[in-house]
């Protein structure tokens, strides 16, 4: 399948909404610029279309993604129920998602590819506790940085 | 338009839809759309919906345009419409899902009360699951790998 096309606009996202006063950080948590202003914009939506946002969940993907190392950001989405989603994915769409539900618990998606290239990728749907998601890190990690195949 | 349909029947594989995606789940800047922009809400009846493209005659941006007109909900600047091909969808659910999922024909009549014009080249997703479902979120995803291309909501 090809892959998706979103090639305009937002390019300068990013830098506009440094440049507006993005928040330098939620709750203490030092995030990535590119994650911060991205979080930032998806608040200021939710807050102009008075759409819900969990604080809770906010909480759960700042605690995660200080403690998890990662050199590519993730995509960040808040889906309807007010939680946040943060989707590592590859050009062979392999991925690790992460939807933060609050007090801990994360919905998790993965994709992975097979020894055999021929077969489907194999899929793992899981909710764990985020403590416990350490112990993939290895399962998921080359999916987190730069140049990951 | 490449095809007269009934409502119910099953858009032709050859053919393609648009689904108006919320600038929520487009994180533009890594160019990633959300799968969770491809379940099903609970005003959705029957399935996610979506626009059947060849229905309206013309250039991909004059049917995209005639789309534009029909819309029922304020599209959002940033958000965008995403293109996937019938059966390759269809196909790819099957083999990556075992869940048959099939885009159905059904025509919206006008609402006059609420200033909405008939609506004749509306379809749905069938056999999505509603989104906050545990299933829902990969099955979300796997619609996402189907997206050929994306187009802004609004025109520039």
């Amino acid at each position: 399948m090809p892959t998706i096309a979103v090639v305009d606009e937002a390019r300068d996202l990013e830098a506009t909404n440094t440049s507006r006063g993005v928040p330098q950080d939620f709750g203490g948590a030092t995030l990535h610029p590119g994650i911060r202003a991205r979080v930032f914009e998806l608040m200021q939506d939710a807050r102009l279309t008075n759409e819900p946002l969990s604080q809770l969940s906010l909480a759960d993907l700042t605690t995660f993604l200080e403690g998890t190392p990662f050199t590519k950001r993730p995509a960040i989405f808040l889906l309807d129920n007010g939680n946040f989603r943060a989707v590592w994915k590859n050009a062979d769409n392999e991925q690790a998602a992460f939807q933060f539900r609050g007090d801990g618990v994360v919905h998790c998606v993965f994709f992975y590819r097979r020894a055999s290239t021929k077969l489907p990728l194999s899929q793992e749907t899981l909710v764990d506790l985020l403590p416990n998601l350490r112990d993939k890190y290895p399962s998921f990690e080359r999916l987190l940085h730069d140049g990951a195949a | 338009m490449t095809a007269q349909l009934e409502p119910g029947d099953s858009l032709p594989s050859a053919d393609h839809v648009l689904r108006y995606v919320r600038r929520k789940f487009v994180d533009s800047v890594l160019n990633q759309i959300d799968g969770n922009a491809f379940l099903s809400r609970p005003a959705e009846h029957g399935g996610p919906s979506f626009n059947w493209l060849e229905y309206f005659d013309g250039e991909a941006a004059e049917r995209i345009e005639a789309i534009r007109r029909l819309r029922r909900l304020s599209y959002e600047r940033r958000g965008r419409l995403a293109r996937l091909n019938v059966g390759q969808t269809r196909e790819y659910l099957r083999d990556r899902a075992a869940r048959p999922v099939d885009f159905i024909y059904d025509p919206l009549a006008e609402d006059a009360e609420r200033n909405w014009l008939s609506d004749r080249s509306h379809a749905f997703l069938s056999n999505i699951p509603e989104i906050d479902t545990p299933e829902g979120e990969a099955i979300g995803d796997l619609i996402a790998h189907c997206v050929l291309e994306s187009w802004p909501a609004l025109a520039a």
